[in-house]
């Protein structure tokens, strides 16, 4: 669950919780050393640079000097953070532009080796089937070249004594197990030198694990025309869905992407070329915000067949007919005044170029009763006898 | 660590390097899974990746977290077709982002398919079929389409894996498409460029030098050149009055080699035997980008220079699969 940072209370409710825990809990915001360091899902107030491990997250308040440290800049109520992750790099570059930095050579770290699947940095939300053994590794700093012997101390302790985890050598990987009861919730405490790292993990019914659904989002095209409709991407031999090229003139913006932010897709297409010849042309990595743009262009070219290549998502094909761009005679004739009258008879190329419509469209693609429409609009400007321009077909 | 990549029925690969090449492809899946189940957008930046696996793997594939991250970063994206990105299991998004590919097999034999999928092993634990691991691909056997459909795993064709313009064409009818279907391109000929003379030799067994060979593929006549320092390829078409060149992208060219020596009448060999319980394909020259992708998705794995041929081994049940997949860039396959 994510706080909402622009709210100033929050209300939390706690079955069964103990009376010493009712009321109303203030924190001072923002803090009085906006610093925080942790992962990049949970970090803690810190009041300075000391104690820092390589791979820590830091969400620092941004200042252009910070841009060198890369990484990205948050939102976190009025404030705008920087948040990078700590490297052997980004260390020396925050010491030169900060200053009291100090990577703790005593620190020590815990990961979640099993369950597999789990997020081996998330030690406070850590779930696990009854009975099958979790495995942590307590993984002492590289840089310290120590060989720490770190204590474990089950939460609420009872006997007031914890359990050392012997040694294996300097920066060697030790590990700790245990088991899980169904609904069961331990909490350990791992300790050496007055660093701490708490565990909490619950047991969880597995089957009920494997009923929560993935959320995948559907991946595929929305085309906005008379109603929205959407096209999953997929395989198999597929017809192409009909669609409409845009009225001339007008903008494209019938087509939204749906999948994860950021991909990327090809884009291939057949179209009839000046010598009248099938011509395929391609368009590579083209990102969701380029899309609508891409297809315009694509079809403002007169492809007549689109091949939409999501990958392993699947393919889309959309075939492409013009769309009934007249709206009335008068401004058929007005057209016709713009371009020119023919010279002869009305060619399918002059009622193409009246309808602004690529040279690849079939006159069968447009609404009945065009090509005749065309014709009596220039039968009627022809008679009025204001039009001397010549409509030059190379041009 | 058999917990780690799956409970059986997963049969993980028996070389040390191809299993921690496993290990740290299913865990880079693993943390595509979390993301899906548990992030709000569903994708995972490539540098959480790396921490997770590092995290998972420090101390169990190798005592020092620089080479678990050595081993990241070749199976994320690393070696040469041999990588997750590469036989499609993740799928790359801008701004450093992965996302995880939906299960998908591809059929590779009646019931045999390369299982392509940023899903981890373990989700698969409940099929009723065996996975087969290797160092990056993975193989489900014993399943027909149906099963497949039934268990949750859409069934793709070959042709739907390599997408379009892999289907199976003549060589001569390939060149020619080819030469016709794409946009002409300036005469890019100069200094430090040679024609394709259609023999083994030189770097990645092609050999590039004068007197180049041309093919005949229905009215036209084509040549393959190279530029300086492997810098681009061109097809030219001579029969007509003028030169004409077509500009070859990237990997494309092997294709376009192997043609022209399938129309000259020079078609390139391959070997395939057995070793144990793994197929060895056995090779002089370098394969087409989709042939790598086919084998490596399938479970194969690079294993060797052997006098002069690249060797591969391949599990016994892509065997079929491998050689349909050779025969459809026109090379001889020779069993043993």
């Amino acid at each position: 669950m994510l706080l909402n940072p622009a709210q100033t209370t929050f209300q939390v409710h706690i079955r069964n919780a103990p009376p010493s825990l009712d009321g109303t809990w203030r924190a001072e915001w923002p803090p009085e050393s906006p610093k925080f360091v942790g992962t990049d899902r949970l970090a803690e107030v810190r009041d300075n640079l000391g104690r820092l491990t390589v791979g820590d997250d830091l969400y620092l308040p941004d200042a252009p000097n910070l841009a060198a440290l890369g990484g990205e800049t948050l939102r976190l109520g009025m404030l705008s953070y920087r948040h990078f992750e700590l490297t052997e790099s980004t260390a020396e570059k925050l010491e030169l532009t900060v200053g009291g930095v100090a990577i703790d050579t005593k620190a020590f770290r815990v990961s979640v080796i099993l369950p597999a699947l789990s997020d081996p940095n998330d030690l406070t939300n850590l779930r696990a089937p009854p009975g099958s053994p979790v495995v942590l590794h307590v993984i002492p700093s590289k840089e310290g070249g120590l060989d720490p012997l770190v204590d474990v101390l089950e939460l609420p302790s009872t006997k007031h004594t914890a359990t050392p985890i012997p040694p294996t050598g300097a920066g060697v990987v030790r590990e700790w197990t245990f088991s899980l009861e169904q609904g069961q919730l331990r909490r350990f405490d791992f300790y050496w030198s007055g660093r701490h790292v708490p565990v909490q993990a619950f047991g969880n019914d597995p089957a009920k694990e494997r009923q929560e659904a993935l959320r995948v989002p559907p991946v595929g095209l929305w085309i906005y025309e008379n109603a929205p409709a959407f096209l999953p991407a997929s395989f198999g031999s597929l017809d192409p869905t009909p669609v409409r090229r845009a009225p001339a003139g007008q903008t494209d913006q019938r087509w939204k992407l749906s999948g994860p932010d950021g991909m990327v897709l090809n884009l291939s297409y057949e179209f009839l070329d000046e010598s009248g010849q099938l011509t395929r042309g391609e368009r590579h990595n083209i990102e969701g915000t380029d899309f609508p743009r891409a297809m315009e262009g694509v079809l403002r070219r007169g492809a007549s067949q689109v091949t939409i290549d999501f990958g392993l998502f699947g393919i889309i094909r959309l075939s492409c007919r013009a769309a009934a761009t007249i709206a009335s005679q008068d401004e058929l004739q007005a057209r016709v005044r713009a371009l020119g009258l023919p010279v002869g008879h009305t060619t399918r190329r002059y009622i193409r170029a009246i309808l602004n419509v690529p040279h690849s469209t079939a006159l069968s693609e447009l609404p009945g009763g065009t090509k005749g429409r065309v014709r009596r609009a220039v039968l009627d400007v022809r008679k009025a006898g204001d039009c001397e321009k010549v409509w030059n077909a190379d041009s | 660590m058999r917990t780690m990549l799956g409970a059986p029925p997963a049969t993980p690969p028996t070389n040390e390097g191809d299993v921690v090449s496993a290990l740290t492809a299913d865990q880079i899946r693993a943390c595509l899974y979390w993301g899906v189940r548990e992030s709000e957008s569903g994708r995972v930046h490539s540098a959480r990746m790396k921490r997770w696996v590092i995290s998972k793997l420090q101390g169990i594939s190798h005592h020092s977290a620089d080479d678990v991250e050595e081993d990241f970063n070749r199976v994320l994206s690393g070696d040469y077709g041999a990588n997750l990105d590469a036989i499609g299991d993740v799928i790359w998004l801008k701004g450093g982002f992965y996302y995880p590919a939906p299960p998908t097999a591809v059929m590779t034999g009646d019931r045999t398919a390369s299982l392509v999928s940023g899903y981890p092993t373990l989700h698969f634990t409940e099929i009723l079929g065996s996975i087969h691991l290797g160092p990056v691909g993975r193989t489900i056997v014993g399943l027909d389409r149906d099963q497949l459909a039934r268990v949750g795993i859409r069934p793709i064709s070959v042709d739907e894996y390599l997408g379009p313009g892999s289907k199976v064409v003549s060589p001569d009818e390939f060149l020619l498409r080819f030469a016709s279907e794409s946009g002409a391109s300036a005469n890019p000929i100069g200094p430090g460029w040679f024609p394709y003379r259609g023999e083994h030799g030189e770097e990645r067994g092609y050999n590039f030098g004068p007197p180049g060979r041309a093919a005949r593929a229905g009215p036209l006549t084509l040549a393959l050149w190279r530029g300086p320092d492997w810098q681009g390829y061109y097809l030219e078409n001579f029969s007509s009055t003028s030169r004409s060149f077509v500009s070859v992208q990237s990997g494309e060219w092997r294709r376009i080699a192997l043609a022209i020596d399938a129309v000259t009448g020079h078609a390139r060999e391959a070997r395939i035997s057995t070793d144990g319980e793994n197929g060895i394909l056995e090779v002089e020259f370098g394969l087409p980008p989709a042939v790598y992708r086919f084998l490596y998705a399938s479970g194969g794995a690079w294993r060797a220079i052997h006098a002069g041929a690249a060797r591969y081994s391949f599990p016994e049940h892509a065997r079929e699969g491998l050689k349909q997949m050779l025969e459809r860039y026109w090379v001889q396959v020779r069993s043993s």
